[in-house]
């Protein structure tokens, strides 16, 4: 599985949302994505890359997009390959 | 004098502070509350959330004897609907009667708590005391107001004429934590899933100076969990209140004295002051106190009834107590789960899987910990796990990872076809 699609599989899996409907994404935008919805996404996300993310980006990734640059940004996950 | 009235003393202090930092007096809200429920009769429907109009709204219905619905903006239409047809306009109430709250976490459940002013304030004066709360505090809101515990922090703090930081962000929003240090926040209130979140956002590590309490209530804390906090407020020099309530009692019931939180691990602590606790024969949980309500609604002439409780609860949990006077849980008497701080029946569950699925061969167990269990003996129904798994979501907002379906060749059942949830 590429780092990509590990990072989709975890907001499909927490919030049961089709794959299409990721872009634009947003915290508190669904009701599945809220603070309960948000901590099980970060565990999954934390668990697949082998992480641990600091509290200002457990905060800071708000969108489905912010994700994807905090991951790549600051641990390192390339979403290229 | 209610909490709720009108208290001269208070007048120009800070009641709150809002999501955009706006700061209200205790009369500024008094005037507004008034203002805004000028046309309220009878009992009445409030969708509220944290911020100041609703507090006001609030006690302003309560000052003026409409008994309040409370419940989140967020509801879903149809069941305010469902609310606004069984309860609200003009009826005969009983006079005691002041604010109805449900108890499950169903957002479909008609059944309400009655309770009346003077359990509302039993309770208060009592959370007051075993807090040691003086208008120095400044709580901020992680909980809703219509949810039970998060009420309770409002009412105790009005009372005392201290200045509430109220906010409808999340613990995720760096916005809450911004709201935290600017306002210097001395208390926040959780369940146990506010916990895990604490955890997940290293807040023993966070730089808080002002924070001195944090309370926990809404089931059972994880024994790992309690060591922690109980520890790190004994290192810190901050107190940490473990406690137990229901909304059939207002709110609180026991609490565990900070001092005593890292000795009696796990358990759920002494009864409130005005508060007795006793063990029935059958090891039911029986409370006594001037906030146990006055009984349940489920249509709208219950709403004339009385005290049908006499300050005797039973609360349905099964416990035992220790050479110190320490109380414990130690199980359920009926059948429901407590997940995210909510109360969740697990026949009203299973009753709305079988008529969703049509089909009988769908039983649900479970217990606080590991979750919901959906066992069923339909493959058909074992294979819609992401139907299940939305019906959860949308009905009691149950995440996914809470529940678990499970497919068996056949439930369990005794000779005369009861089911046996032993052996599930």
């Amino acid at each position: 599985m590429t780092n990509l699609e590990k990072y989709k599989r975890a907001f499909v899996l927490n919030f049961r949302v089709k794959e299409e409907d990721l872009p634009g994404l947003e915290y508190m935008g669904i009701i599945q994505w809220d603070s309960v919805g948000h901590m099980d996404l970060i565990a999954d996300i934390e668990a697949a890359y082998g992480i641990q993310m600091d509290t200002k980006d457990v905060l800071d990734l708000s969108t489905y997009e912010k994700g994807i640059r905090i991951l790549s940004e600051k641990y390192g996950v390339n979403f290229d390959e | 004098m209610y909490f709720f009235e009108r208290n001269p003393e208070y007048r120009n202090r800070i009641i709150c502070i809002d999501d955009v930092g706006r700061e209200y007096t205790y009369q500024q809200i008094w005037d507004m509350g008034d203002e805004l429920t000028e046309d309220a009769r009878g009992v009445t429907l409030l969708e509220c959330s944290n911020d100041a109009e609703s507090l006001a709204k609030y006690l302003a219905l309560l000052r003026r004897g409409c008994p309040v619905i409370l419940i989140s903006r967020s509801l879903d239409d149809e069941a305010k609907a469902a609310l606004r047809s069984t309860y609200a306009g003009n009826c005969k109430t009983n006079p005691e009667l002041g604010l109805l709250l449900s108890t499950s976490g169903s957002t479909g459940d008609r059944k309400l708590v009655r309770l009346s002013y003077s359990n509302l304030q039993a309770n208060c004066d009592s959370i007051v005391e075993y807090l040691g709360l003086t208008q120095d505090e400044r709580p901020v809101t992680t909980l809703p107001m219509e949810y039970t515990y998060g009420l309770s922090v409002i009412h105790s703090h009005v009372a005392v004429g201290a200045t509430i930081i109220l906010t409808n962000r999340t613990l995720f929003q760096s916005e809450f934590w911004d709201m935290v240090s600017r306002y210097e926040a001395t208390s926040m209130a959780g369940v146990p899933y506010t916990y895990e979140m604490f955890e997940r956002l290293r807040l023993r590590e966070m730089d808080l100076p002002h924070l001195k309490t944090l309370t926990q209530a809404g089931g059972h804390l994880s024994e790992e969990l309690q060591k922690k906090y109980a520890q790190w407020a004994e290192e810190t020099g901050r107190q940490f209140f473990v406690m137990y309530g229901q909304t059939e009692a207002t709110a609180r019931m026991s609490y565990i004295p900070p001092d005593k939180c890292a000795e009696k691990i796990g358990s759920i602590g002494i009864p409130i002051p005005g508060g007795s606790m006793t063990i029935a024969d059958d090891g039911e949980l029986i409370y006594f106190g001037a906030n146990v309500s006055m009984g349940y609604a489920v249509k709208q002439e219950d709403l004339a009834l009385g005290d049908e409780n006499g300050g005797c609860l039973k609360t349905g949990d099964m416990a035992r107590m220790d050479a110190d006077g320490y109380f414990y849980i130690t199980g359920r008497k009926k059948r429901f789960v407590k997940l995210q701080g909510k109360r969740i029946s697990l026949d009203q569950v299973q009753e709305i899987l079988q008529e969703a699925f049509d089909c009988d061969e769908i039983i649900c167990t479970g217990n606080d910990d590991d979750g919901i269990k959906v066992n069923t003996s339909s493959r058909n129904v074992a294979e819609r796990e992401d139907e299940i798994l939305r019906l959860f979501m949308d009905k009691w907002q149950v995440r996914g990872r809470l529940v678990t379906i499970r497919y068996l060749d056949e439930i369990p059942r005794n000779s005369s076809g009861k089911v046996m949830y032993s052996k599930l």
